[in-house]
């Protein structure tokens, strides 16, 4: 199930909350939140729940047995520590990466293994980390050991957070799983952040998708500078307003249920560097690698080389991470060079130029690196980023005249990536009752957008 | 306060399009826009969880059962149109040409022996239009000055304009072009409720039905002759073959759509031989080459509105037998397809042309001499009205113009 769905929205959610909100003992909702957060992955992937179980009974049973011995016998915890690392990265592998190791294995060598095609199961990413977070937490002495199974259960299976993140620390959410309060105050917040997280997936980010997926479905020879750079631009919009849309969701869901996420995102395309990027998209990942892999390797505080080699393991996996395919290995170390050349004195170069060549020095690369991300092969990378260039396609028009009513959403996209100056935000700030019906009315579009998604005309417009 | 208020009014909403829709879920209603029926919620076993079917069946006829989900539509549609009109201006600036927008307005949502409308609009397309019509008609006019048969002209709505069809007022701004510029008799196919609209119209293709045809010829020879037309001996349907019309041939999911039945009428009277190029093809319509077709297994995706009724035929001659009776040139394109073998039936040879064709093979087409050779009494112009406010129609009438 997703959260931009009828069924969501208008049966799944409201029905899970009014339980919740009349169940008073947190224990009964945190059981409440296992059945629904079960029920919510297993609409789509009946059989995959048991692997989530799994995960977390590794993740609960490895917990215990490192804070039993821990103090005793630091060497036996961390065999516990290791394997319970292996058993998450072994499931994560197996589901994620296994065809795309049997496909390289295949080219490189010349064999005939047969691919596994599994599925993967939603949220694997997510998850794993979550639950391999905590027990690293547990064995750095971080968290308090979770004797409680349901309580550890209850916040790997989220459903909040369960399939396209925040990855949630299990110390970020530590105290309210075993005491947390709602309140009007609190629900109201969550809803009206739900509402405008669900506004920018469903409002901008699908609309713009329209332009960036006819931009990259053209073909090398048929693309030309202006539709290339136009469709990055959407590209960059669509990831930006979907996952921070699913992210505002996430933790407005999480305000109504008495949780306090933190922020995943905080305005990416305002930066002035890649560095500074980093820091502000993905936040939940960005941190996550620099706390348990870049900073138990040694982070900076080695020799150069090391911290090079550090930074090239965190953006390789970082890339990994993102999807089994090379591009995605590309696109970290991509930006493994250019945070490399950033520490290595050009940050402090940067810094020294105009603020707006900064910003556009930042855009520019974080586009490029969308391209990486975005393309399907690596000659669809080439032939894209030429095209870019003008080396593409040489018609005049920039954009097909069928897709200019997509302009106006990416209007909106950009305009509220904009900072808003002081003045006007305290003035909307004040608006408190025309932001609602604002709100309000932002609801009965995204609703618009929703049920039209079911519609498939036949008769009309399929000739 | 605010706080309260806020949750409370989201809250009313969310609940009660939850539980209308919820209420409504087991009714089973036909979607006719969308050619299927209300997904229905498949019952809840172990098996049907597992293969998520019992999931996907929920959101699907949650989704179908929506309250006012044609409305919802019906202002996503409008609230889109809008947006490319108002885009349209950016066109010429990024080196493109004005887009020709079609306009879908749904003005409601009608349901009819549980069978759901969404009514499109086209009043705005008219616009886009009008000089196309306005040329097409004065193509037409000029026709008739050129010639000494009578000519007439018959125009179908089709199917895509249902809402020109069925609610007069929509069509009245192209009938009034007509009666303004047209200077030959005419006459719109007209279609008065959605009953008529679903029997006379194809849902899987963008002709008229055979009954649809029917009413057509009524008309015709009302207009034209003021004779009553043939009299029908029987519905002849071919129930083990579906008609995959033009949408759905076009679709990716075809086969899970609801298809109209392969019929025809036969009438009490069988013209002596039908004539392509001065041999006979046939003694009776298209049926013999239809059915001929059909044992050859002509496969699943062929028009059978074209193949049952000639429509692939470019030019016929069918010879009634009855000499006292006129000689028609009957001018056209696939259209004409089902009216021409009942038509032929008030002439001595019933001619037919297709205008592509004439363009395309007969460049050097004489008229005045086709009309003196073969004693031609009268013509009549048969063409839905995408054509008339199409852009082709005035240039391929240059074929026919001295």
């Amino acid at each position: 199930m997703v959260f931009s769905s009828l069924t969501f929205v208008f049966i799944f959610f409201p029905v899970f909350f009014l339980m919740y909100y009349a169940l008073r003992k947190t224990q009964a909702r945190n059981l409440l939140i296992i059945v629904f957060s079960l029920l919510f992955y297993a609409w789509g992937e009946p059989v995959y729940v048991v692997i989530m179980i799994i995960s977390t009974l590794n993740d609960y049973g490895f917990s215990i047995l490192i804070d039993k011995v821990r103090d005793k016998d630091a060497r036996l915890a961390k065999i516990y520590l290791i394997l319970s690392v292996i058993v998450n990265l072994g499931l994560l592998s197996f589901f994620k990466y296994s065809d795309f190791v049997i496909l390289n294995l295949n080219s490189l060598f010349n064999l005939k293994i047969t691919m596994l095609n599994l599925p993967l199961p939603i949220g694997i990413s997510f998850y794993t980390f979550q639950t391999m977070s905590y027990t690293l937490d547990v064995y750095a002495k971080q968290v308090k050991v979770q004797k409680n199974f349901n309580a550890l259960l209850a916040y790997v299976t989220l459903f909040p957070q369960l399939i396209a993140g925040p990855i949630v620390r299990y110390s970020t959410v530590e105290d309210e799983l075993l005491n947390r309060t709602i309140n009007v105050d609190l629900v109201a917040k969550g809803l009206r952040r739900f509402i405008i997280g669900l506004s920018k997936k469903i409002i901008i980010a699908n609309q713009v998708a329209i332009l960036a997926n006819a931009a990259f479905a053209m073909s090398a020879g048929t693309l030309n500078w202006s539709f290339a750079i136009l469709g990055i631009i959407a590209y960059a919009l669509q990831i930006f307003y979907d996952f921070s849309g699913y992210s505002d969701m996430a933790i407005g869901m999480g305000h109504m249920m008495g949780f306090h996420f933190l922020e995943n995102f905080n305005a990416p395309y305002r930066s002035t560097s890649v560095t500074d990027f980093w820091r502000r998209w993905h936040i939940s990942l960005g941190t996550w690698f620099r706390d348990y892999v870049y900073f138990p390797l040694g982070g900076s505080r080695g020799s150069k080389y090391r911290t090079i080699m550090n930074l090239a393991l965190v953006w390789f996996l970082t890339g990994l991470w993102h999807g089994a395919a090379w591009n995605f290995v590309l696109f970290g170390m991509y930006y493994f060079v250019i945070l490399v050349i950033e520490k290595s004195g050009g940050l402090s170069f940067l810094n020294k130029l105009p603020k707006l060549f900064r910003h556009s020095y930042a855009l520019i690369l974080i586009l490029v690196g969308w391209v990486i991300f975005r393309s399907e092969s690596m000659a669809q990378i080439g032939s894209y980023l030429s095209a870019c260039i003008g080396l593409g396609a040489s018609s005049i028009a920039i954009i097909p005249a069928k897709l200019t009513y997509t302009l106006p959403f990416m209007g909106l996209g950009i305009l509220f990536i904009l900072p808003c100056p002081k003045v006007l935000q305290s003035f909307i700030q004040k608006l408190n009752w025309i932001t609602d019906i604002g709100i309000l009315m932002i609801f009965l579009l995204s609703t618009l957008y929703l049920v039209n998604q079911s519609f498939n005309p036949f008769i009309y417009f399929r000739f | 306060m605010r706080n309260k208020l806020f949750i409370s009014i989201i809250s009313i909403v969310i609940l009660g399009m939850s539980c209308f829709t919820l209420f409504s879920m087991p009714n089973k209603e036909i979607l006719a826009i969308e050619n299927r029926g209300t997904t229905q919620l498949s019952s809840f076993t172990p098996n049907t969880w597992f293969d998520t079917t019992f999931q996907g069946s929920l959101e699907k006829a949650f989704a179908d059962h929506f309250v006012s989900r044609e409305q919802w539509i019906s202002g996503y549609y409008r609230m889109n149109t809008r947006l490319s009109e108002a885009m349209n201006f950016i066109n010429p600036v990024l080196g493109n040409e004005r887009v020709k927008i079609e306009i879908f307005e749904t003005i409601n949502r009608i349901t009819v022996d549980q069978t759901r409308f969404l009514v499109p609009v086209q009043t705005i397309y008219l616009n886009y239009v009008k000089n196309n019509i306005l040329s097409n008609l004065k193509s037409i006019n000029q026709l008739s000055s050129e010639i000494d048969v009578p000519l007439f002209l018959y125009i179908i709505p089709q199917s895509k304009d249902s809402s020109l069809i069925y609610s007069d007022f929509k069509i009245a701004p192209y009938k009034q072009l007509v009666k303004a510029n047209l200077k030959i008799p005419y006459d719109f196919f007209e279609v008065y409720s959605l009953k008529d609209y679903l029997k006379y119209y194809s849902r899987t293709d963008h002709h008229w039905t055979y009954e649809g045809a029917y009413q057509g010829y009524s008309d015709i020879v009302k207009e034209v002759f003021d004779e009553e037309p043939v009299t029908i001996t029987n519905d002849l349907c071919f129930s083990q073959f579906k008609f995959y019309g033009s949408y759905s041939r076009s679709v990716a999911n075809a086969i899970e759509v609801d298809f109209d039945p392969v019929c025809t009428y036969t009438y009490d009277y069988n013209p002596l031989s039908i004539t392509i190029d001065g041999s006979i093809v046939d003694t009776y319509g298209g049926l013999n080459e239809y059915q001929k077709d059909l044992e050859n297994l002509y496969g699943l995706y062929v028009s059978h509105y074209a193949r049952m009724f000639t429509g692939a035929n470019v030019t016929l001659d069918i010879d009634s037998g009855f000499i006292d009776k006129p000689n028609i040139l009957l001018i056209g394109n696939s259209f004409t397809g089902p009216i021409r073998l009942p038509l032929s039936y008030h002439a001595h040879h019933l001619y037919y042309y297709s205008l592509e064709y004439l363009v395309a093979s007969q460049p050097d087409f004489d008229l005045s001499a086709f009309i003196q050779e073969k004693e031609i009494d009268q013509i009549i112009l048969v063409y839905q009205l995408d054509a008339i406010r199409g852009k082709t129609l005035a240039s391929n009438l240059k074929v026919l113009l001295k």
